[in-house]
């Protein structure tokens, strides 16, 4: 009786295309890209076109009391955007416009259903880029990367999606549209709610709008690739890179594992007896970026990596092949992958490889690890196979000891796939119980009713 | 039990699926619906979910099983290998099973089983044609929604087949090898001057082309409907026909239908030892014609044709039987011709087989971006090697007003053959 009211207010408020409540398209929102997470059908899920619409859903669902889950393209990694069974899925596919590309100031106006790429596509005749570039640049939303605060290759030179968010609009828990930020480089008006909202996972307001700051398409890059016998050696080599203040655009690391996997799947000529190989590329303008990849070169090979240059775009592609061929080569050896991303202080990778290497070998667990060096934000992957009781339970074991690991380097839990449903229980370890707490009052003071993404981010009170 | 004939053989392929949504970024259908339901995972998904008995058959889960143009581009672009569009067939086959075929849908799978009712059909559908349709200069438009696009050209069914007055045996003096010519639906009933061409260029070179009269439909609009019972039948009898001519390929002019002798052909008589066996080693005789021309030696001279061209690569035959460039190379190596490539040639069309006629909206909106992308080259002909992709853009663009040719591959390339 009350889910019929709720369809037919949802109707009347988006149009009937807009509302799904058939049970074999509800399935369909019960998942993302997470692993080992229980799927729950929503009641409902909806695709608003309109921050009106979305602020007459958050009414709505005030209203009735049902939780709203919001989506993207679900997928991400930390269970973020799985509902609850009665819930509401809200999806902001259908608002995917890029309202403005502003070169003069060098900002771009989406809204959250806008997908990365088609952000980049359209800023390159500008000649600009959107520099945060998760794995799944192709396929995710702005609003799902900045409610995540996504990373990506590049985060080592150009950080990650936080230092280009400068303002949004935001449905409220009690329907009202708020602007935070907006174009301008320089904004201290009030607390910094831009930052506070990305990140948040989607548990504190609804993003309808945003607005990034872009910056200019480097003029010139170089790639090059390293092999090494040594894991020490691949850890120097980083160190010394940044010693000599070069800072690469991208710095990533694949270990014994993801090599051999890597070659046997995609045959581009990785040596399957190294330890691990670094892919390194410099950009910049063309003097700049001729510098330093000389110095990077000669210090990769001080370090006693066996050096790959490429000297032209296809080359470039050969060698980025690699890296690229990294998690397809790991996903297909099991069944299921779980895909974690502890990150440490740049100068402990070598430590944690070696730690993690540790752990593999005492749960008897398949894990090959790569990722991004330069920033210390590692992937561990772990193949497994999902219907294998037995084994699940050692590969829980075997993820609580890479959080703990990571958190006595001074590391985090997550470095870019957020904590969701999949690391909720492992925040206090993290944040401490004071940390806690001031997350809940947070939580509590924006979303009393707490229809916000229920469940996620915040642990509550089990 | 074979491939298509129980969900529980997609299982383990289901499982792969690591759901981390790499299909979204290349599904034609996603991009204009942004359904899950639309694209691979979500498709995986509802076969995962009926494997666990989440879910049952239901009409709707057949409907939605359905919205998939089989363009295989989800196959390339998936981390885990999962094969989409082999599982995607198996949940209709699932769906259909569990009763959720809609009657308009079985007609058409029962037309393409039987070739007299095939027949019969287009026959009264032909005397029918300007009832319903309005005559223009280049095919004809629907008066009347029933169901179809009204701004599309639909063509004028030819009144006799390709098949009723080809040669069954079509010798040369001195030849050098024998080719087997599967017409295909297409070639046979939509345009049966694309049959006279393949066998003028396979005479160019000195082939003899057999044929058979008893040839039909290649089955595989009949399984990807989700009837792989039928389809099974279908890939047997011809099986048990081309394997006996002693030919040295078989040869097709649409990609759907060298799929079929490649792919699925092996995958449905897998249960029977001999016809696999033999479904086998016809497979490796299969060529498109454009890669069987590529093979032989050229026959001499090509005559020139000043034209602007384009081309479209069909998905089965890029994705699918992998032809790559060859038809593209074929053209460009006519004298005086313009070839101006397209943004994006890979694309999927829209039309999909049955697709643009069960889906008209939406597959006119599929097609957007290509018949941008042909405007955009400025030719005045444009070449597909497939005769649905050709009947998809010939209508969408004729019903725009533009004033260039479709035509098959292997007719261009016929036409600069002395």
């Amino acid at each position: 009786m009350r889910e019929q009211k709720v369809l037919h207010e949802l109707q009347k408020v988006l149009g009937k295309d807009n509302v799904i409540y058939r049970p074999e398209d509800l399935y369909l929102y019960s998942y993302d890209a997470t692993p080992d997470v229980p799927r729950e059908v929503p009641a409902v899920a909806v695709t608003p076109e309109s921050t009106d619409q979305v602020a007459a859903v958050v009414n709505i669902c005030r209203q009735h009391r049902l939780p709203i889950f919001p989506r993207g393209s679900a997928t991400n990694l930390s269970g973020g955007t799985v509902p609850q069974a009665g819930g509401l899925v809200l999806l902001t596919l259908k608002m995917n416009r890029i309202l403005e590309l502003d070169p003069d100031n060098l900002t771009a106006t989406v809204q959250p259903g806008v997908i990365i790429q088609h952000l980049n596509d359209a800023s390159a005749p500008h000649g600009l880029i959107y520099p945060p570039d998760p794995g799944t640049v192709a396929v995710a939303t702005m609003g799902g990367s900045v409610s995540e605060c996504s990373g990506g290759l590049r985060g080592l030179k150009y950080g990650v999606t936080r230092d280009y968010v400068t303002g949004l609009q935001v449905v409220m828990a009690d329907g009202s549209v708020a602007r935070f930020g907006g174009k301008t480089v320089k904004n201290v008006t009030g607390y910094d709610m831009v930052r506070l909202f990305t990140g948040s996972e989607g548990t504190l307001g609804l993003i309808t709008e945003i607005i990034v700051r872009l910056v200019p398409a480097p003029a010139d890059r170089r790639s090059m690739l390293a092999s090494f016998t040594e894991l020490a050696a691949a850890g120097e080599a980083v160190a010394a890179i940044i010693r000599a203040k070069v800072i690469p655009a991208t710095m990533e690391i694949l270990d014994h594992t993801t090599i051999s996997a890597v070659e046997n799947y995609a045959h581009v000529g990785l040596p399957q007896e190294a330890a691990a190989v670094l892919l390194v590329e410099v950009d910049g303008l063309p003097e700049v970026v001729r510098q330093d990849a000389a110095t990077v070169e000669r210090l990769l090979k001080q370090c006693g990596g066996q050096v790959r240059l490429a000297a032209d775009d296809r080359e470039r592609d050969a060698l980025w092949a690699a890296r690229r061929a990294a998690l397809p080569a790991l996903a297909r050896l099991r069944p299921t992958t779980v895909l974690e991303d502890a990150t440490v202080p740049r100068s402990r990778i070598v430590d944690m490889l070696v730690a993690i290497g540790e752990i593999a070998k005492r749960h008897d667990l398949l894990i090959g690890t790569f990722g991004h060096a330069g920033d210390g934000n590692l992937h561990p992957t772990i193949l497994t196979d999902e219907s294998n009781g037995a084994e699940m339970a050692r590969v829980h074991e075997a993820v609580q000891e890479i959080f703990t690991i990571a958190l006595s380097m001074g590391g985090t839990l997550s470095g870019e796939h957020g904590v969701g449903l999949a690391k909720k229980r492992f925040l206090p370890q993290e944040l401490g119980d004071g940390g806690v707490a001031a997350v809940r009052r947070i939580k509590q003071a924006l979303d009393p009713e707490n229809i916000f993404n229920p469940g996620k981010l915040v642990p509550g009170e089990e | 039990m074979a491939l298509y004939d129980d969900l529980t053989n997609q299982a383990a392929d289901v499982q792969k699926c690591m759901r981390c949504g790499s299909c979204q970024a290349v599904c034609p259908v996603y991009s204009v619906t942004h359904a899950e339901a639309d694209v691979a995972r979500g498709k995986i998904q509802l076969s995962r979910a009926l494997l666990e008995g989440r879910l049952e058959p239901t009409p709707h889960l057949s409907a939605l099983s359905q919205r998939c143009l089989l363009c295989l581009a989800c196959i390339d672009a998936c981390p885990s290998g999962v094969a989409t569009c082999t599982d995607i067939i198996g949940l209709r086959a699932a769906a259909a099973r569990g009763g959720g075929l809609p009657l308009a849908k079985k007609l058409l799978m029962t037309g393409f089983a039987h070739k007299p009712m095939l027949e019969k059909g287009l026959g009264l559908a032909r005397s029918l044609q300007p009832l319903a349709f309005k005559r223009g200069v280049s095919g004809y438009q629907p008066r009347f929604p029933l169901g179809l696009d009204l701004r599309r050209i639909y063509p004028a069914i030819p009144s006799r087949t390709f098949l009723s007055t080809a040669g069954e045996y079509v010798k040369q003096p001195r030849a050098e090898l024998k080719v087997a010519f599967f017409a295909g639906c297409m070639t046979n009933y939509i345009y049966p001057g694309v049959g006279p061409a393949v066998v003028k260029l396979l005479a160019a070179r000195r082939a003899d082309v057999v044929i058979p009269k008893e040839q039909h439909c290649c089955g595989f609009p009949v399984l990807a409907l989700g009837d792989p019972a039928t389809a099974r039948e279908m890939a047997a009898s011809h099986v048990k026909l081309f394997d006996g001519l002693g030919a040295d390929y078989l040869v097709t002019a649409c990609g759907t239908c060298g799929e079929s002798f490649l792919e699925h052909y092996p995958e449905l008589l897998q249960d029977d030892p001999d016809l696999y066996a033999r479904a086998k080693a016809l497979a490796a005789k299969v060529r498109d014609i454009s890669s069987l021309l590529a093979e032989l030696p050229a026959p001499g001279e090509l005559l020139p044709l000043p034209w602007r061209v384009t081309y479209h690569q069909p998905c089965h035959l890029g994705r699918g039987m992998r032809v790559g460039d060859t038809p593209a190379d074929l053209i460009r190596a006519v004298p005086e011709i313009d070839f101006v490539p397209l943004a994006d040639p890979d694309r999927c069309c829209g039309g999909a087989g049955s697709f643009q006629l069960f889906y008209p909206g939406l597959s006119r909106e599929i097609a957007g971006p290509k018949l941008k992308d042909i405007r955009a080259t400025g030719a005045a002909v444009l070449v597909t090697g497939c005769g649905a992709c050709r009947n998809q853009l010939e209508g969408l663009l004729g019903g725009e007003d533009w004033n260039g040719k479709v035509m098959h591959t292997a007719e261009l390339l016929a036409m600069a053959t002395p």
